[in-house]
């Protein structure tokens, strides 16, 4: 392990990259008010979707990996949703409060600040990952940007459509989105230069990110998707959800290549 | 990989995209008015370092690119 500006400079780079790729729901421009209305209900889906591919296909297994006990990773992804969950009363009782004291009615739903939340805490620890991997070989660090982009890029569209569904504005959503996504900034500059105490944290933050997004898309996400109930929804929204699960399956296949290379 | 000038020129223009898309979805003024400032420090920063290293050196690799003490140099 050894840091050069070179080093750096590339692991700053990667996270940019990344950061870009939270700039790809700016998709949602190009269409129409009452289209982007009648997409957003299959967004949510697919933000579901990928939130738990990442969770349980990514996050937990990785975690299990870098831990070594099933049973500890399960009991911090417990931690995390229950973590999340107290996060969310405070959102709610903050909520109830403004619109008590100040007698202005906050449109935006808790869904959609909590989803803020998990996301930052999740690209933190993409963060973590792109400077350990660039500390190890820089060759790895650029496969490890690559996979990360590609699981990010869905994610991140499907993170627009739940903000815009949770009430910001389609300019807030891409902009809040993208604010949330410079944590992987944060987390690559703490790893390059505390390596050892970022390696161990990853412990306990991979699974916390997991129980953040099992509980976001549990709670706050699939009730939403049941609000609409004919059958194009059933339908769409079913076959959006499983290929957001399966996108996320294929990033694994990806990673194994880019790894293998 | 290991050239500093290649991982800041990929840096300066990730940042310049980065900052272009930004500024589209600001609203307020100040905000935006201090974005594309900075925007256009860093391009005229990157185009100054174009000018003055990359092209200089670009030039003479083309024109010592067949002249045997020019690689003997380098090397």
């Amino acid at each position: 392990m050894n840091l050069s500006l070179e080093i750096f400079t590339w692991a700053i780079g990667a996270s940019l990259v990344v950061s870009l790729a939270s700039l790809s729901g700016l998709f949602v421009f190009w269409l129409s008010p009452e289209r982007l209305n009648r997409v957003t209900p299959y967004l949510v889906a697919l933000a579901v979707g990928v939130l738990l591919g990442d969770a349980f296909i990514h996050l937990i297994p990785d975690a299990v990996k870098r831990q070594g006990s099933v049973s500890e990773v399960c009991l911090m992804t417990l931690i995390g949703v229950f973590i999340f969950f107290v996060l969310e009363k405070w959102v709610r009782w903050r909520h109830d409060h403004s619109q008590d004291f100040t007698g202005v009615q906050d449109t935006i739903r808790p869904m959609a600040k909590m989803n803020l939340m998990g996301d930052a805490i999740h690209n933190f620890v993409d963060g973590i990952l792109i400077g350990g991997s660039f500390l190890v070989d820089p060759v790895l660090g650029i496969t490890t940007t690559f996979a990360i982009v590609a699981h990010e890029i869905p994610q991140e569209i499907g993170d627009v459509g739940a903000l815009v569904y949770g009430g910001y504005s389609p300019k807030q959503a891409v902009l809040y989105n993208f604010y949330c996504s410079l944590t992987v900034i944060v987390g690559a500059v703490f790893t390059l230069l505390l390596s050892q105490i970022a390696e161990s944290s990853l412990l306990f933050l991979l699974p916390i990110a997991a129980g953040g997004f099992i509980y976001i898309a549990a709670t706050d996400m699939i009730p939403a998707l049941h609000e609409h109930s004919s059958i194009p929804n059933l339908i769409g929204q079913t076959t959006i959800f499983a290929l957001g699960i399966g996108f996320m399956q294929s990033v694994i296949v990806l990673e194994n290549i880019l790894l293998a290379l | 990989m290991n050239n500093l000038d290649t991982c800041l020129h990929i840096l300066g223009i990730e940042l310049l995209a980065i900052f272009g898309l930004v500024w589209l979805l600001l609203d307020e003024q100040p905000i935006k008015r201090m974005l594309s400032n900075v925007f256009m420090v860093l391009l005229g920063l990157m185009l100054a370092h174009a000018v003055t290293h990359l092209l200089p050196n670009a030039i003479a690799r083309f024109i010592y690119s067949s002249h045997h003490p020019f690689y003997s140099k380098k090397t």
